[in-house]
């Protein structure tokens, strides 16, 4: 059932469904896709030796090298088979501060920073980051949320008076600011911005499977389990919750491209991902000192976030539609 | 046997109570049909429900062989879950759209798998000879209940309900919310299940045609009261409550056709409070001065018993 899913999800929306597998592509793949190491050298290894193929020497063996293969290229003093992008993320290059993009054998297709890194390297091992706060910030939301919904919505009573209270105090505080606030206590990491956005993004997932739960443990066939003898463990996990979780998953397509959105613009700020790590908003945040001269800072990091969010959107969208119970559950 | 002892069950229901059930005292012998008559509202179901162990009474008690209502123990609950399953009234509501049929029939032997330490094998083997008894092949094993129409939802409820070997099958309307083709399938099944299996039917129900065909004994409720009690022959033959005729006034039938139908006036009481008098009075024909004032004494007749001052 999972993989018709997954299916007719390509069928439904193409792009979205594209865009997302190339995202996670670049994601994991990143390293091969921007690299200033070529993958396979094949002329004059002695006499600058060179392993046969750089870059796989450096990931598996953990073998650096500072040797300038481009330069040795371009003069021809080897022949080697590069990256699409040659570059590194945080090889800095003060000769060629602010270039503008430029399409050549090793020029910089989407352009440099201040410090002369290439934009183009530093966005695609930023989607490394971006996905990555996207989806343990959701999964964390997800756990969150499925617990204290479940509970809210299982026990009833005292227990959900309690907990929906505790979810409107956390939906009444300003998201953004809280984070602000905890991040300027807490060392701005990878994990603690994951952390954060996923400490407070349950709410809404939480409420719904509460909703869900308030629904269906009163349903015949839940009563029918009870009535056998089943245990309060098995009436949520087997009967309640498989039931309740379409709605949840077309939530978290939405809180992907939220938690990506926010984790973009806490880097705005200059609270994200700690420098010189590489994240979309980080990219962003150049732009505006150089607004009028470096209009690549601006435009392509801007284009990454707005195709992952409508991505994302679009996915949750789709799933809405594919997960309706009346078309999947009911036959007419 | 069964035995139900004055049993009553108060609902507070924000200032008020709603009284469901209103001392209601009668046995349900083994490896017979008894069915549970009355309009929506009238108990059945909270009777039933407090039988499973859904609700506690709010007086009386019910006794199950050694089990007693007021002393069972968790382990005793255990036990009488073994021994006593339901069938839902509606086939759409009582499956788990998630699970294949042989997930939903199999859950019983999941759950007491202590007790019948049985291997995954074995378990499918039983599941088969269940779905064979109740006329599904095994072709339905993974398939869901949403490629099943009504009555063969119904058959793999009662699947469900048989895999445990029950004694006692309590069956809430079983036959309403199918078709009437569908419907003489399923209790002709119900028949033959009950013969083979020697089971102890509790039907509830408000088709009286249903009752013709099926009961041994019915037990007719109204407004939370028992008001009769009677071997099934003897009932449609000669009721002798007021009630009970005009609920088998309202069967329909051919004969009757081109007739005003004899629709009961009225409304049923509230349930609000318990009227000192007969709950039915209000709507009686044969109303006495007294039926208002005086609940009436048990009238015992050597197939049953009524409620009744001026019965049939």
């Amino acid at each position: 059932m999972k993989s018709w899913l997954l299916l007719r999800l390509a069928k439904k929306s193409p792009l979205a469904f594209f865009l997302i597998c190339l995202l996670i592509f670049l994601a994991i793949f990143a390293d091969f896709i921007a690299s200033p190491l070529p993958y396979l050298v094949w002329a004059n290894h002695t006499e600058h030796d060179i392993p046969l193929s750089p870059l796989f020497a450096e990931l598996t063996q953990g073998r650096t090298s500072s040797l300038p293969y481009r330069r040795l290229a371009a003069e021809g003093k080897i022949k080697a088979l590069f990256a699409p992008i040659p570059f590194s993320p945080y090889e800095t290059n003060l000769d060629e501060v602010l270039a503008p993009p430029k399409l050549a054998r090793f020029a910089h297709y989407m352009g440099t920073d201040n410090l002369g890194r290439d934009v183009a390297a530093r966005l695609i091992h930023g989607t490394r980051n971006s996905i990555l706060v996207g989806f343990v910030a959701v999964a964390l939301a997800l756990i969150l949320g499925l617990i204290m919904g479940s509970l809210a919505g299982y026990l009833g009573g005292f227990a959900d008076i309690f907990i929906s209270r505790f979810i409107e105090v956390v939906i009444c505080f300003p998201t953004l600011i809280l984070i602000l606030a905890v991040l300027s206590l807490l060392k701005p990491s990878l994990l603690n911005i994951m952390i954060v956005i996923g400490a407070t993004g349950w709410t809404g997932i939480a409420r719904v499977i509460r909703g869900e739960f308030l629904k269906r443990k009163h349903a015949d066939f839940v009563l029918a389990s009870r009535l056998m003898g089943a245990s309060h463990l098995r009436l949520i996990l087997k009967h309640i919750l498989p039931n309740s979780l379409p709605p949840v998953i077309v939530i978290s397509a939405f809180g992907i491209a939220g938690a990506v959105l926010t984790e973009s613009a806490l880097s705005f700020l200059g609270i994200g991902v700690p420098a010189p790590e590489p994240s979309w908003g980080d990219v962003l945040k150049l732009s505006q000192d150089y607004p009028d001269i470096a209009w690549w800072l601006t435009i392509f990091p801007g284009c990454f976030i707005f195709l992952t969010v409508v991505a994302f959107n679009r996915l949750g969208d789709t799933l809405r539609e594919e997960l309706n119970p009346r078309e999947t559950f009911k036959d007419s | 046997m069964i035995r139900f002892s004055h049993l009553s069950k108060v609902f507070p229901v924000k200032k008020h109570k709603v009284h469901a059930l209103y001392e209601v005292s009668f046995d349900v012998p083994l490896g017979k049909v008894t069915a549970l008559v009355g309009e929506s509202g009238s108990g059945k179901s909270t009777l039933a429900r407090i039988f499973l162990g859904l609700y506690r009474p709010t007086a009386g008690y019910f006794a199950y062989n050694e089990l007693m209502s007021p002393y069972m123990t968790a382990k005793d609950w255990r036990r009488l879950r073994r021994r006593v399953a339901m069938v839902f009234q509606d086939p759409y509501n009582s499956l788990n759209p998630r699970l294949n049929v042989e997930e939903i029939v199999r859950e019983g032997l999941e759950i007491h798998r202590q007790e019948f330490q049985l291997k995954k094998k074995e378990m499918r083997e039983r599941v088969v000879a269940v779905l064979e008894k109740v006329g599904l092949s095994s072709e339905a094993l993974g398939k869901y209940p949403h490629e099943f129409s009504g009555g063969q939802r119904q058959r793999i409820g009662l699947a469900r309900a048989l895999i445990l070997k029950p004694e006692v099958l309590v069956l809430d309307e079983p036959l309403s919310a199918l078709d009437v083709s569908i419907q003489a399938q399923i209790l002709n099944l119900l028949q033959v299940l009950k013969d083979e299996e020697q089971l102890t039917y509790l039907f509830i129900t408000h088709d009286l045609s249903v009752v013709e065909y099926l009961a041994d004994y019915v037990a007719v409720l109204y407004a939370g009261r028992l008001l009769e009690y009677r071997k099934a022959r003897d009932f449609f033959l000669s009721p002798r409550h007021p009630y009970s005729l005009s609920l088998l006034e309202a069967i329909p039938s051919v004969e009757k056709l081109g007739q005003p139908f004899p629709a009961v006036r009225g409304e049923a009481p509230s349930p609000l409070e318990i009227a000192a008098g007969c709950p039915f009075a209000s709507r009686c024909s044969r109303k006495l001065n007294i039926c208002e004032k005086e609940f009436p004494q048990k009238e015992t007749t050597k197939d049953g018993f009524y409620f009744c001052h001026n019965p049939l």
